[in-house]
């Protein structure tokens, strides 16, 4: 159990900057997760941080004390490898017994220690197998085994269920959680599967680029992203370009109609903007359905369903909007013909109400919606909603 | 399969017929393997068992043990395990020493380097020692200018010594060749697992890295053994085939040098096909195990 | 010797992989002097041979090359040389090409049989089968063969068949032969057109490292050549080396480069290979 701090580190490998500026605390016991596309330095960190790579500036804190300088061998951590790294010579038990032979302990505690982790794990019964006699879930099982049998100060995992069946994968989070709780280790996850981090962090730390995008809690992030990369990514989002009218009352316009969205009182008055709203957050109305006055509606037709399981995402095309608020000036839809989409979530059971080709009105209440700073020119074009993956617990379409 | 398909006017052959025409197309290499593998296989198998006159002995196998012919297998025995050694030390040293190097260039000129040489024994190679370590070679030469004088002390390409030396130049980068891929095989991650769990770079070579290369190097040092044991050319044009191996054993039985029965030559060769197979047996053996420990 | 042909394409294929491996810099230090002093192990041989052969005393000089080469004994013996490789190769390629993609097609079973067939000369090194060959076609042998070019092809067939055999084995395996036959019958080709049209140009590059091995292999064999009395370059050399040493031995600089051709040429070719790629990353 320790506290680590990552400060201010930055890591160059050529002219390419891998990561630039980390700085990050992660508490006692705390699970924090690193989540980016490929390339982004999450692994980068992680192996500074374990000490397989020196860091061009910063520190690495445990409890305080810098031990950047330390070899891996002298840091205390433990560490799950993307492959497990199991040693193929060696069975589970020797595996796992490794760390604590290196240290001399005696054997008496050494054996009882090995069994008490095999235990947890529910090795048991391939304690005596080597690693090509079990399966990716045993093997990967063997690894956090063999890294928490040195009691380390922290522990690092680098994408430990990337080599692991779907299936498995889910299982496979819970228990680490579930150890990872019970024994209070400060851990670190790194992983591109935002299900994954989503569901058991305490925190996440979105990363692009070798820069932090943001940190915070799961939902925090999820419901109330502050990047425009953070919202693309964590799960589908809806992007509907807007530009500030008044900072001052939070207003914000579009295609001629202003209304109040939170947000808008971050940016200056001009400002670019992308109106964000998730596909479950819009409503569908169907003939004769009313939204609460002042709620902006959309109306569209439908160009894709999509099954995902319990909800089916609709693409709606041919974007147009009605007012019903703004009464008197009795604007008709426009149809605009132009190239923007919008995903809207419906449950399964009622979505055939709304075939492709049909059309749908949804209403965008703006209370679930934020407005964040535009990413560039090109985000003031065309909105778009998100092609990031379906959110966490949803199976993709089609099934794999 | 064309059982299942429905009646068309591209229907093929029937299985049957289709059956006949596979192994007619067999055939021209069942014969090449029969006529010119199997053939001359069996009939040095036959000729061990029978005398020149046709009749059957085993008394051409009690022949092998005796005497004179310990000596040609002792030679062969102990130049191929020497060579063994060196090149299975020398080749791991190599391998490994290209494997570490930044550069995939050094890599590439490396393999290819070792490719030639492999390759290049025989009577090419037997000269271009004898220009180098004979007794008017270069190097003999260059010594002798320092004031060694490399002959006069009993050194001589032309025993054993000087053949195994000769060998060294094949042995070397055949296994750096059959090495190569399972020093590849060696993770960076087992280094780096072993390091994170606070062992030294000696307890994770100790532990893990030796025991894990150990079976694919004496793999192929079984097969650099059988490499050396049946080379002909190199020995020959070294020596000018008067030096007792087994090779050049049996090649006197074919030039017709009769203190050689036949069979007793035939048997020459069983013996050594015998060491071949127990040396290619146990290769693939420790391969195939090493294999599965391998794989993921 | 023959072990090492097929290792050739392999190990250069397996180098195409290598991925980057941190090392401390100590270590760099002493792989750099290893790889420093077999350099010099390599070389020296070469450069022994070329300054006894090119040069005397202090001058350096083409000529015993040039005399070696004009020498009619010599350019015989080279394209006799090149001739049996020729003809071997284009012969077991030929025999061993249709054979593997058959039973890779419809005998999966012969599989082992074969695997096992082509071990054999590996068992049976070249002094042991031109015994067996002298038996049985030999002077007092079932069939008098002597001096027949048909000996040493055949000979030289069971000498390669293992390089070739499994350099053609590991093209065919890289790609899904059953699938590619199967569609092509499907579009109304027979047989021998699928094999010829489809299968062929997909194992080129591996019809090219077996062509290019088996090459390399009977440019250089001394063994069955000597013993059964045909004057191929190796035999040559052999036999000048005592009355014109430097002619030989500029010769053997000939040689050399020949080889070290084959085997750049083999290398291109592997890394070329997109199969030969696949198979490598695939592992």
């Amino acid at each position: 159990m320790a506290r680590l701090e990552l400060r201010g580190i930055t890591k160059r490998f050529g002219d390419q900057v891998a990561v630039a500026g980390f700085d990050l605390a992660v508490e006692n016991g705390e699970l924090v997760t690193f989540l980016g596309p490929s390339g982004c330095g999450k692994t980068t960190t992680l192996r500074i941080t374990a000490g397989f790579e020196q860091p061009d500036t910063g520190e690495v804190l445990v409890d305080g004390q810098d031990v950047t300088a330390l070899p891996p061998n002298r840091r205390g951590m433990g560490m799950v490898f993307q492959g497990y790294a199991l040693f193929p010579n060696m069975t589970a038990r020797d595996n796992v017994d490794f760390g604590l032979a290196v240290r001399q302990r005696p054997v008496a505690e050494r054996r009882r220690r090995v069994d008490e982790l095999l235990a947890l794990f529910h090795l048991d019964h391939v304690a005596t197998h080597y690693p090509h006699q079990m399966s990716g879930g045993q093997q990967q099982r063997v690894a956090l085994a063999r890294a928490i049998a040195i009691e380390p100060a922290v522990l690092l995992l680098d994408e430990p269920l990337s080599a692991v069946d779907a299936k498995v994968r889910e299982e496979l989070r819970t228990e680490i959680r579930r150890m990872q709780v019970q024994l209070g280790i400060t851990t670190i996850l790194v992983t591109h599967d935002q299900a994954e981090a989503l569901s058991i962090s305490d925190r996440v730390v979105v990363m692009d680029r070798g820069v932090i995008e943001e940190v915070g809690t799961p939902a925090r992030i999820y419901a109330e992203p502050r990047s425009a990369f953070t919202a693309g990514f964590i799960g589908a989002m809806n992007e509907l370009p807007v530009r500030v009218v008044s900072q001052r009352e939070g207003l914000v316009e579009r295609e001629g109609r202003r209304f109040a969205a939170p947000g808008a009182t971050e940016l200056p008055d001009g400002a670019a903007g992308l109106l964000l709203v998730r596909p479950e957050s819009l409503q569908p109305l169907d003939d004769g359905a009313v939204a609460r006055p002042g709620t902006p509606i959309l109306r569209g037709r439908v160009e894709v369903q999509t099954f995902l399981g319990a909800t089916t995402r609709l693409l709606l095309g041919d974007l147009a909007r009605t007012d019903q608020d703004l009464a008197g000036t009795g604007a008709a839809a426009d149809r605009g013909g132009s190239p923007e989409q919008l995903a809207v979530d419906v449950p399964s059971s009622a979505a055939a109400r709304w075939p492709v080709g049909s059309e749908l009105q949804v209403a965008v209440p703006l209370a679930s919606t934020r407005v964040i700073a535009a990413r560039s020119a090109a985000d003031a074009a065309a909105p778009r909603p998100s092609t990031a993956a379906a959110p966490a617990g949803v199976p993709a379409a089609g099934g794999r | 399969m064309s059982a299942t398909l429905p009646a068309s006017s591209t229907r093929r052959a029937p299985t049957r017929r289709r059956g006949a025409l596979v192994w007619l197309a067999l055939a021209p290499f069942g014969l090449g393997v029969l006529l010119f593998l199997l053939l001359p296989t069996l009939s040095l198998v036959w000729g061990s068992f029978h005398r020149s006159d046709g009749s059957f002995t085993v008394a051409n196998y009690g022949f092998l043990l005796a005497a004179e012919q310990l000596k040609p297998f002792q030679n062969s025995i102990l130049l191929s395990a020497s060579t063994m050694l060196v090149g299975g030390v020398g080749g791991l040293l190599i391998g490994q020493a290209l494997l570490s190097s930044r550069s995939g260039l050094v890599r590439e000129l490396g393999v290819t380097f070792s490719s030639v040489a492999a390759n290049f024994a025989g009577v090419p190679l037997a000269f271009a020692f004898i220009a180098t370590l004979g007794a008017n070679g270069l190097l003999t030469r260059f010594w002798a200018a320092l004031g060694i004088d490399l002959y006069g002390h009993g050194f001589t390409l032309y025993n054993l010594l000087g053949l195994a030396a000769v060998y060294s130049y094949f042995q070397l980068p055949l296994m750096v060749l059959l090495i190569l891929p399972a020093l590849q095989a060696m993770r960076g991650e087992w280094r780096e697992a072993a390091e994170n769990l606070g062992a030294s770079r000696w307890y994770y070579l100790r532990r893990v890295a030796i025991p894990i290369l150990l079976p694919s190097v004496i793999a192929s040092m079984l097969l650099l053994f059988a490499n050396a044991f049946g080379a002909y050319a190199t020995a020959y044009a070294l020596t000018t085939g008067f030096f007792p191996i087994v090779p050049i054993e049996i090649s006197s039985v074919i030039s017709g040098d009769v203190s050689f029965d036949p069979g007793q030559g035939d048997v020459l060769a069983i013996g050594l096909a015998v060491i071949m197979a127990l040396c290619v047996g146990g290769q693939a053996w420790l391969q195939r195990r090493t294999g599965r420990w391998l794989e993921r | 010797m023959s072990q090492s042909q097929p290792l050739t394409a392999e190990a250069t294929r397996a180098v195409l992989t290598i991925g980057r491996s941190r090392r401390p810099s100590g270590s760099r230090a002493w792989s750099a002097v290893v790889l420093v002093l077999a350099v010099l192990y390599f070389f020296l041989p070469l450069v022994g041979t070329a300054s006894f052969a090119l040069s005397t005393g202090k001058v350096f000089t083409l000529q015993p090359l040039l005399d070696a080469l004009a020498d009619p004994d010599a350019q015989g013996s080279i394209l006799l040389s090149l001739g049996f490789a020729v003809a071997t190769t284009v012969v077991t390629v030929a025999i061993v090409a249709p054979s593997a993609y058959l039973v890779e097609l419809r005998l999966p079973r012969l599989r082992s049989l074969l695997d096992f067939v082509t071990i054999l000369p590996f068992v049976i090194p070249p002094i042991i089968l031109t015994l067996g060959l002298e038996e049985v076609y030999g002077i007092h042998g079932v069939v008098n063969l002597v001096g027949s070019p048909v000996l040493l092809i055949g000979g030289y067939f069971a000498l390669t068949l293992p390089f070739v055999y499994r350099a053609i084995d590991n093209a065919l395996r890289a790609i899904d032969v059953r699938t590619l036959t199967e569609a092509a019958e499907s579009l109304g080709a027979g047989p021998i057109r699928t094999f010829l049209r489809i299968i062929v140009p997909s194992i080129s590059t591996g019809l090219l490292s077996a062509a290019l091995l088996g090459f390399t292999t009977i440019m250089g064999e001394f063994t069955l050549a000597s013993l059964m009395g045909y004057p191929t370059f190796p035999v040559m050399l052999n036999n000048t080396y005592a009355s014109a040493a430097r002619e030989a031995a500029s010769l053997v600089l000939v040689a050399f480069f020949i080889t070290w051709a084959c085997v750049l040429a083999l290398a291109v070719v592997s890394r070329r290979s997109p199969a030969a790629r696949a198979v490598a990353t695939a592992r």
